[in-house]
């Protein structure tokens, strides 16, 4: 019977494999590392497509335009920043949302500092939410539309465009008879923390640092959010973040959604600031794809969502930012309506959905915005290079069998040349016996081998992960593009 | 009507009777029953108006004694059959497109919760969960709905919450054996449910207040829900005879601000698409009543055509003042638009809270656990008891000990508690508690859930939408009328409640329904994929294992054996047998020699097992 059954060829295979053992595990390593690069390669991986039917992105024209003068308002708005720069203007988006006719309602809730600077403090925080009821439906599901608000003195760029943008939405949205979903327009305070108190507060959820409010008003299951990060005007072109907590990433269909919208509607897209290469197929373009997904898993490996979308994953709710980059010196820009036709297309699409999103791809990486490299693909060159440590490990424990074999069998010989006869409790004695020895020889070894000299390797690799962290992807990229 | 009943069967005396009968209707000029159409319009400070029609026919028969629902006038004969086929006594059914928003816009004149809802009372028999078997699948018939689906898997009997509306003794009403409460919380109302239920009109949908109910403009509406209600009533104010009423609803909610001006000008046209041209002539009473307590009050708004006189409505301190029309004063020489219009734009602010009203939703995240959480608010300065009612599907597997009833942070006892765990693809979880809500305060209900798996035959198509939970029931009984428009228990017309001197008014209000999504295998491609694989790879694994892991060993192919050398052996064995290789038999009783053959043997084996051991 075949290889594993007959003794001397598992023999041959055993020796082989043994004997160039190291050559082979650098072999995997190496090929491991670059079937995964090779990934990244166009025509290695796959075009996006879209999954769930029920979907129906673009089929609709898009037809939003403000009834409200949006420049005044951002400028009004503006001024309501430049009056307190540590404060937002909450009172003014409550109550310009409750004027279009939202349900809106404030959420308060307290920040417990748990490290030493504050200990002990409690910080108040604010988030503002209107509800656009949808006709017709019993409020049992929604979709969020959420931008943080940013105080004057922040140092992240400025959300006014979105803010501006979400009240003239919430008021064009309010005239449509179409939606099956309400929708919810939130603005957040504190980044995250308070997105996540609303999160908390939605869902009931108690926790020891952030205390939100009992009472709130609500809605139905969140099917899907949209996070906006839009400054004023002069929006060049949008950037798609999409890494969340712990690396969790939205389904790839809304990824896709919002990709062929704002192509749609001619906005270029990018992911990680990197947009499509045009000729994918080129070195540059495949350095660039490249350089797109390690920056992509960089992300992911920290571990920190890259925007306020990334809060939303773990209550299964499908989330994308969007973030509008704008060039100081560019023509290129487009008005703010034109965002909101995107938008109104994606809420559209969401609008339609039958299901919440399961159909397309939870695990996968982006090389691009329109290629993706599913877990399909990319886990075999993963269990090639990390086949290795399993190689080394199994080597070590060959090695250890085969010190104990020789060492039993010259004393198995000496034993058999003593006594011919050995009664069956003497034996088991002396294997028992034999076996401590060799535990104790081994853990001399172990003892000698500690100190400074052993945990020098560790220290050592510690530092090159640091600056390797450090210098990046780029660091990759730039020794990929030496050939 | 004569022609119509000359071929009824019957001898000589049934036709003197019944001439008899004839003479004297037309003697005296009046049917044993009555019907009244009505239209109450109420603009809410949301920027919604309500439209609700009410049609009710009340027919002085009795409804316990089914033998005289025979010569049918007003009363549709389709249901009149149904009601007397299965026995019924009462019987409440709602189909709701929406969820009526009681922080806006108060309380309905009837309280429905978002799908189908049906209750029935049953006449005093055996059998009645057959009987209502087949009600639900008549009634699915005649009004076009999934009533069929409200199996013993939506079905229970509440004990508290749903007392007979209508005429009933104390003993019967006291007893939960005869009702049945079902929900459907996914079903979907259209134009195919509205059409049957215009069917059982008088005066169908052509002429009357039934005209305007053009179903396109209805269901584009922000609310909708249509009712039919079925109760005995008293003939007089003596109460001697019981008759049967029946009462048809439709109430629909528009919001008329999102109109391109914001004002909350409302008319029959831009409303309905239409004018009301007829009145329905088998009616008594032909009315429309337009709340306008708050015409004087920012924004104002003025009605046109000019009522004929407005009604000051005093019910227990709550002042409301009704324009009354009486539709044939106002069809010559045009049809009726009844317009309202608004002087200004309206501007949103926060509406006067209704005395009592609830929140419910679902709590946490994950496939495993989860929670619901109901607060009920009650905005009075006197403290009142509610019954609370909710019925959960069994594969919400609920949490018992986890029930709890909070107030401000303290727990409260409730006063009763009915709760019927469900059994698994039998029957739902009954919760009904009656409990104290505090003056001024918000009492929480919360409990916890476990996600059960189901078969997967038993995943819907649309598995991943998630599971409805029907909305939760809260009865109470309010000292104040505050934003209170149901029309009273004890008559059977709007006009005649508005004159309504009671000091107690019973509500029962319907909460949200839930969508909770439940753990569900993925049913697409990859996953039939690696279902197959694994089977395959468990069918082939024993093979596998077996080979991989025994011993083989080499066989002489020379010492084939045949028949006779079987037979051979198997004498050589017989011989053999008692001094060397132990017999089965023998083996029981084992001698000493062999024992002993046995040990050193064992002890061979195991000294080379050592061996090749260590």
């Amino acid at each position: 019977m075949g290889l594993l059954t007959d003794p001397k060829r598992q023999k041959k295979i055993v020796e082989a494999i043994s004997k160039y053992n190291n050559w082979l595990c650098v072999l995997c390593y190496l090929s491991g590392v670059i079937g995964f690069l090779a990934l990244a390669y166009q025509p290695l991986n796959g075009a996006t497509y879209f999954s769930e039917n029920a979907l129906l992105p673009g089929l609709v024209t898009n037809e939003f335009y403000a009834e409200i003068n949006m420049n005044a308002l951002a400028s009004e708005l503006k001024e309501e920043f430049n009056k307190e720069k540590r404060k937002v203007p909450r009172e003014w988006i409550y109550n310009h949302l409750r004027e279009i006719g939202l349900d809106t309602y404030i959420q308060n809730y307290s920040i417990k500092y748990p490290l030493d600077i504050a200990k002990g403090q409690n910080i108040p925080g604010q988030n503002v939410y209107g509800i656009l009821r949808a006709k017709r439906s019993a409020s049992t599901e929604a979709v969020v539309l959420t931008t943080p608000m940013r105080p004057k003195d922040s140092d992240l760029p400025s959300t006014t465009g979105g803010i501006v943008l979400m009240l003239a939405m919430a008021k064009y949205f309010r005239r449509q008879t179409y939606w099956s979903k309400d929708i919810i327009f939130l603005v957040s305070d504190h980044e995250q923390i308070g997105l996540q108190a609303w999160l908390d507060g939605y869902h009931d959820i108690k926790s020891e640092y952030i205390v939100p409010s009992d009472v709130m008003g609500r809605s139905g299951a969140i099917q899907a959010a949209i996070n906006l990060e839009i400054p004023d005007g002069n929006i060049r072109y949008f950037d798609i973040k999409i890494e969340g907590m712990n690396g969790q990433l939205p389904n790839l269909d809304l990824f896709n959604l919002v990709v062929k919208i704002c192509n749609q509607e001619g906005v270029d897209v990018s992911f990680h600031r990197n947009f499509d290469p045009m000729d994918a197929q080129s070195v540059d373009g495949y350095v660039q794809s490249v350089k797109t997904m390690l920056e992509m898993m960089w992300s992911q490996a920290a571990g920190t969502p890259s925007g306020n979308h990334g809060l939303f994953h773990k209550y299964h709710i499908e989330a994308v930012t969007l973030q509008g980059i704008r060039r100081k010196n560019s023509n290129y820009a487009f008005p703010l309506e034109r965002t909101g036709r995107i938008l109104e297309g994606i809420f559209r699409s969401l609008n339609n959905l039958l299901e919440r999103f399961h159909q397309s791809f939870f695990f996968y990486i982006l090389p691009g915005t329109r290629n993706y490299i599913s877990i399909g693909m990319y886990m075999p060159p993963f269990a090639v290079a990390i086949w290795v440590t399993l190689k080394k490990d199994q080597e070590n424990e060959d090695k250890e069998k085969k010190k104990e074999k020789e060492k039993s069998e010259k004393e198995g010989e000496e034993d058999e040349d003593r006594e011919g006869k050995h009664t069956e409790e003497e034996l088991e004695k002396e294997v028992e016996e034999l076996r401590k020895t060799i535990m104790d020889e081994d853990v001399e070894e172990e003892a000698a081998a500690e100190g400074l000299i052993s945990i020098m390797p560790v220290i050592l690799i510690s530092l090159m992960m640091g600056v390797f962290s450090y210098t990046g992807p780029d660091f990759i990229t730039m020794f990929l593009t030496t050939f | 009507m004569a022609s119509d009943n000359a071929n009824l069967p019957g001898g000589k005396i049934t036709f003197l009777l019944f001439f008899a009968l004839v003479n004297f209707s037309f003697t005296i000029g009046i049917h044993n029953d009555n019907f009244s159409e009505e239209l109450y319009v109420k603009p809410f400070s949301s920027g919604h108006v309500m439209f609700h029609f009410q049609f009710t026919t009340v027919w002085n028969v009795s409804i316990d004694k089914p033998e005289s629902f025979q010569h049918y006038h007003l009363f549709p004969k389709s249901l009149g059959d149904v009601l007397t086929t299965y026995k019924v006594k009462e019987l409440h059914l709602s189909q709701t497109q929406g969820l009526w928003k009681h922080e806006k816009w108060g309380y309905p004149p009837e309280d429905a919760p978002p799908g189908d809802e049906l209750w029935v009372w049953f006449q005093p028999h055996s059998g009645v969960d057959q009987t209502w078997a087949d009600l639900v699948n008549a009634l699915s018939g005649l009004f076009c709905a999934s009533l069929n689906f409200m199996d013993s898997k939506s079905t229970v009997q509440p004990r508290w919450s749903f007392r007979p509306a209508g005429l009933a003794s104390e003993f019967y009403s006291a007893n939960s054996r005869f009702v049945r409460y079902s929900t459907l919380p996914r079903e979907v109302v259209c134009t195919e449910n509205l059409t049957p239920w215009k069917k059982l009109l008088p005066c169908g949908s052509k002429i009357g207040l039934a005209s305007l109910l053009n179903s396109v403009k209805i269901y584009d509406g922000f609310y909708h829900s249509l009712g039919v209600h079925v109760r005995s009533v008293c003939q007089d104010t003596q109460c001697l005879t019981p008759a049967t009423e029946l009462k048809q609803t439709l109430t629909v909610v528009y919001d008329p601000t999102t109109n391109k001006n914001g004002k909350q000008d409302w008319s029959f046209q831009s409303m309905f698409d239409r004018t009301l041209q007829s009145q329905c002539p088998l009616a008594d009473t032909r009315k429309i009543y337009v709340d306008v307590t708050t015409q004087e009050t920012l924004p104002k708004f003025s009605l046109s055509p000019v009522p004929d006189f407005v009604l000051n409505q005093k019910r227990s301190g709550e002042e409301r003042k009704i324009a009354v029309y009486q539709i044939g004063n106002h069809l010559s020489p045009s049809s009726l638009n009844l317009k309202a219009m608004y002087e200004e734009k309206l501007t949103f602010s926060n509406s006067s809270l209704p005395p009592v009203y609830a929140n419910r939703f679902v709590t946490g995240y994950g496939l495993e656990r989860g929670g619901v959480t109901c607060m009920i608010y009650n905005t009075m300065s006197s403290n009142t008891t509610v019954i609370f009612m909710e019925t959960v599907p069994w594969f919400l597997r609920v949490y018992f000990s986890s029930l709890r009833i909070e107030n401000d942070g303290k727990e409260i006892k409730p006063y009763k508690i009915n709760f019927i765990p469900a059994k698994d693809r039998a029957n739902p979880y009954q919760m009904e508690l009656v409990f104290r809500l505090f003056a001024n305060s918000v009492t929480k209900i919360t409990y916890s859930f476990e996600r059960a798996f189901l078969k997967w035959t038993e995943y819907p198509p649309d598995a991943n939408h998630g599971f409805y939970v029907s909305s939760a029931v809260v009865s109470t009984v309010l000292p104040v009328a505050s934003q209170y428009t149901a029309t009273s228990q004890s008559v059977s017309l709007l006009e005649e409640s508005f004159s309504d001197s009671s000091s107690s008014f019973f509500l029962r209000l319907h909460t949200e329904t839930l969508l909770v999504s439940l753990p569900t295998p993925d049913f697409s491609m990859p996953y039939n994929v690696i279902c197959l694989a694994c089977t395959v790879v468990a069918i082939a694994f024993g093979s596998l294992h077996n080979l991989t892991t025994r011993d083989f060993t080499a066989s002489d192919p020379s010492k084939r054996k045949g028949l006779v050398a079987k037979l051979k052996s198997f004498f050589k064995k017989e011989k053999e047998s008692p001094e060397n290789k132990p017999d089965s038999k023998e083996e029981e009783i084992p001698s000493q020699k062999d024992k002993d053959n046995s040990k050193s043997e064992e002890k061979d084996s195991k000294k080379k097992d050592g061996n090749s051991e260590t």
